[in-house]
């Protein structure tokens, strides 16, 4: 079974060294894609010190979405099984990779996804009040839009099947993605199934969604949430 | 003719004018110009034609009719600034498969650039100064 982590940087320098050590430690049998997302600082150089990491390096600032989506073209063109996104920032615990990627592999899910949140109790991750609220908010609009009890929308953690990454590598959103693939595949009829993953604070870098761009935020992905549903129908 | 009807004609007259000029010049596309070409024209009509204009400000319920033109004006140009936004978006989508395409086909430059190099220092170190010989064996042979 190939499998294709994809790790997309925008300005991650600090971390990404850590993060692809936890990675080849964990799994060594995994193939890394690092996707540079015309990173300003030394991300890239980082990279391609690395040995056994492919580096992809976007001519222009792309977004998560558009980076991550790169990733899913080469895993297409290069046929692999199994396409995972691994954030470079060093929030993930790798440790669950191979979890995560098992739920794919023996058909239990299209997509999985590493949630901060506990079935059982919401230990783990203590976000801040405001990006709780943002959370709470599309795991209601999730549940009424697609049916599907998701707990962590944002997580950029997570395992596709060929199948899933297929359709993504040519429909996938471009800026804030995440809650909206949900939406979308759940749509589409992917089965979507989450496992808990602790997540650690971030190791470095800055958060793409700063406190106040959060109204954008929330607005613009409610609204992609939102059309995500109505064009169920349309391929 | 009332002053303000005078001033009309000449600005759409002149507005028309320069959009043609400016698409014979191909500074405009085609594709692009129609909207203009359309709101430009929908302009100078209900400018010089001022029963057409009384007729559609009654319509409107508009007391003023000249105040009627600018309500033309205004629908045409939402509807100009909203082919924008599409265009827009429409360019930005495909700047990004361009870079998407770009960055893949780097990489596999990167791969193949490689792989010679590898088979070049193998031809010196077997004595034979050529170039890689790629067409007999693939890689990995």
């Amino acid at each position: 079974m190939k499998v294709l982590v994809i790790i997309p940087a925008y300005n991650e320098e600090s971390a990404l060294g850590a993060v692809l050590n936890s990675l080849q430690g964990t799994c060594p049998g995994y193939d890394l894609l690092v996707v540079n997302d015309a990173s300003a600082d030394r991300t890239e150089m980082v990279a391609r010190h690395h040995p056994g990491v492919k580096v992809l390096s976007l001519p222009c600032n792309l977004g998560i979405g558009g980076s991550v989506q790169t990733g899913f073209q080469l895993a297409v063109d290069k046929g692999y099984d199994i396409a995972v996104q691994f954030d470079a920032d060093g929030q993930h615990n790798a440790a669950d990779l191979a979890k995560l990627i098992a739920m794919v592999a023996e058909g239990e899910a299209d997509i999985a996804i590493g949630s901060r949140f506990n079935a059982r109790d919401m230990e783990g991750f203590r976000s801040t009040g405001l990006r709780r609220l943002g959370i709470r908010i599309f795991q209601m609009v999730s549940l009424l839009l697609a049916g599907q009890k998701i707990t962590d929308h944002t997580s950029g953690f997570r395992a596709y099947n060929r199948k899933a990454f297929e359709f993504l590598a040519f429909h996938y959103p471009v800026d804030f993605p995440e809650p909206e693939v949900v939406i979308m595949m759940a749509r589409k009829g992917f089965r979507i199934r989450e496992t808990f993953s602790q997540m650690f604070e971030r190791q470095g870098g800055v958060s793409s969604i700063p406190l106040h761009k959060g109204p954008y935020y929330m607005t613009k992905v409610l609204l992609a949430m939102w059309m995500a549903a109505l064009r169920k129908n349309q391929s | 003719m009332a002053r303000m009807q005078i001033i009309a004609i000449l600005f759409s007259l002149g507005l028309l004018a320069y959009i043609l000029r400016i698409i014979s010049r191909k500074s405009l596309k085609e594709e692009y110009s129609l909207l203009w070409l359309g709101v430009s024209i929908v302009f100078l009509i209900f400018s010089a034609w001022r029963q057409g204009l009384e007729m559609m400000a009654n319509l409107l319920g508009v007391a003023y009719a000249p105040a009627a033109l600018f309500i033309i004006l205004l629908v045409g140009m939402l509807l100009i600034l909203i082919q924008f936004s599409m265009i827009l978006s429409q360019l930005s989508d495909r700047s990004r498969v361009m870079a998407q395409k770009y960055a893949l086909l780097k990489l596999e430059l990167e791969t193949l650039k490689e792989e010679v190099a590898r088979w070049s220092d193998r031809d010196k170190e077997a004595g034979t100064d050529l170039p890689a010989p790629a067409k007999e064996s693939g890689p990995g042979a």
